[in-house]
């Protein structure tokens, strides 16, 4: 299965990268994402199981998925990013089909799981399900 | 404990796993209130235990569990020794934590509803919750004694908490967060003079303060072997001979007893009482082993004063860092970089060598006091070199820089 564009060029950078850098990596990708609207940090938009304040929001046009996000941890807002830069304008069938699938194989190829604390390390899988969750559930 | 270079690396050739290197790096080992790294001499007694003489203690008739029950009761004698008390006031426990879940559950079985128990904000949760959920079963009630801006305990708030309902005070000695000293022989006087009991928390000031449990006159102490370089899975709980004589059990099974029948049980004298079922025998002589350990390195305070306080002021130097917690304290510091949450401090520093904590490092209120949700804690033990302070220091900036 293809990985989308950023994902796949992350892939391949991290995988290169010793642990140190792979984390610094992580939060360079986090300083570009976009702002989040105060507004939308609501319980409703929370991610559940995140030690610290993290957010999504999903919503779809012409049968494509985008979405918004923020975390107050660096790093979680580095995964958040490479999330949405890489499955932000995507087929919304495509996305619930392949999301799982290329987030395993992109996570198995960088270790980047290993990286992380284990709270951490939970999180990434908590805001793949949310957003996979969130995603269905739109009509 | 100075050491020129040579002593120092011989010192470190005491601990096993400080030779490690992570992620290609020296460890920095900055995690010691969490728990502390082994010297050879307790890996070695553990060793020998299973290897010379593994039998189970007390009752056996034979050679090994007579060797066996003498190696375990003489760490008794020798933890008595260290702490200033009676070989029968000292009770093995599995953790610091188990030990205050025996003295809440046995302690509050006699008090009555309305009486009072006084907790301050700086406690671990083992000292806290135990306290709280007890209280919540048997209609006691708890208040909290309030902290100073800079972290200390305010003592004249305590004052007013006590009265003639008060039963207990439960208090640490250092905290694990802020590394606070509480004023214990002043906080003792004053519950006493109103007839309360006084439960010392002392798992975080046993690897550093002289703990001598007759001159403080606390009625109960708990600490935890792993954190003065014993093994994990062993406590003691400290409480006067005549008050654990009076206080009811609070396991009950083997070892424990004097008789038992169909209708009844008598409970065998202290420590026995409260040592039901085969304890942590290894472990016991572990600590043994990490006393003795202690008392080779009687300058282990100032060492740690001295590397404490180089600490706080290199952080201190970093504009984005803010350190908590009063100026003269415990081997711990509790720190947050501006916009940089904890666990990413923690995480970025682990990738460079270096061990540390985050979270609410089990100090929920506490943390509620100071408005915070976490924070990155470094904490030292005799080992602790200035040059690692260093490393911590270069690592922070190095953090700075690419969190900007």
């Amino acid at each position: 299965m293809k990985l989308p564009q950023p994902l796949a060029e992350a892939q391949e950078l991290l995988s290169a990268l010793p642990p140190q850098q792979q984390l610094e990596t992580l939060i360079e990708y986090g300083k570009n994402l976009p702002p989040f609207p105060e507004e939308k940090k609501t319980e409703e938009n929370k991610i559940p199981g995140c030690i610290s304040m993290a957010y999504l929001t999903v919503r779809k046009e012409n049968e494509k998925v985008y979405f918004e996000g923020y975390s107050d941890a660096l790093t979680i807002k580095g995964y958040l990013a490479l999330l949405i830069r890489s499955f932000s304008g995507m087929e919304k069938t495509k996305f619930i089909t392949e999301a799982y699938t290329v987030v395993k194989i992109f996570l198995e190829t960088t270790q980047l799981q290993q990286q992380l604390t284990p709270s951490r390390a939970n999180t990434l899988g908590n805001i793949l399900k949310m957003m996979v969750q969130r995603a269905e559930e739109l009509q | 404990m100075k050491f020129k270079k040579k002593s120092e690396e011989r010192f470190m050739d005491n601990f096993p796993l400080l030779q490690k290197k992570v992620y290609g790096k020296p460890l920095v080992y900055l995690d010691n209130a969490a728990t502390t790294q082994k010297p050879e001499s307790v890996l070695k007694a553990m060793d020998s235990y299973y290897r010379e003489c593994n039998a189970n203690v007390h009752r056996g008739i034979h050679y090994l569990a007579e060797q066996a029950t003498m190696a375990y009761e003489e760490v008794r004698e020798k933890v008595a020794q260290f702490i200033s008390a009676k070989r029968e006031e000292i009770i093995f426990t599995k953790s610091t934590t188990e030990a205050l879940n025996l003295l809440a559950y046995s302690l509050t079985a006699t008090l009555e509803k309305g009486d009072e128990i006084i907790v301050s904000l700086l406690e671990h949760h083992s000292n806290f919750v135990p306290w709280q959920q007890l209280a919540l079963q048997r209609g006691i009630t708890v208040k909290y004694i309030p902290l100073t801006p800079s972290g200390e305990l305010d003592f004249k708030a305590y004052k007013q908490l006590l009265t003639p309902r008060t039963k207990i005070v439960a208090v640490t000695a250092v905290s694990n967060v802020l590394g606070t000293i509480t004023p214990l022989q002043q906080m003792i006087q004053e519950a006493h003079a109103i007839g309360a009991k006084v439960v010392v928390d002392a798992a975080q000031a046993i690897a550093f303060l002289p703990i001598d449990c007759k001159s403080l006159n606390c009625d109960f102490l708990a600490f935890s072997g792993h954190k003065c370089y014993g093994p994990t899975g062993v406590g003691v709980l400290y409480g006067k001979s005549q008050l654990l004589t009076e206080l009811p059990p609070f396991l009950f099974g083997g070892d424990m007893i004097e008789t038992v029948t169909k209708e009844k049980t008598t409970f065998a004298e202290p420590p026995a009482k409260f040592e039901a079922g085969t304890p942590n025998i290894a472990e016991v002589i572990g600590l043994g082993a990490a006393i003795d350990f202690l008392q080779q390195h009687p300058k282990r305070k100032e060492h740690l004063e001295e590397v404490t306080q180089y600490a706080v002021k290199a952080l201190q130097q970093i504009p984005e860092v803010t350190v908590y917690g009063p100026k003269e304290r415990g081997p711990v510091i509790s720190f947050t970089l501006e916009n940089i949450a904890p666990h990413d401090i923690t995480a970025l520093l682990d990738k460079q060598g270096i061990a540390s904590r985050a979270g609410h490092l089990c100090a929920m209120p506490l943390l509620q006091e100071f408005n915070l949700s976490g924070v990155t804690r470094v904490s030292f033990a005799c080992y602790t070199k200035k040059i690692e302070i260093d490393s911590l220091v270069t690592a922070l900036k190095r953090i700075v820089e690419v969190c900007r």
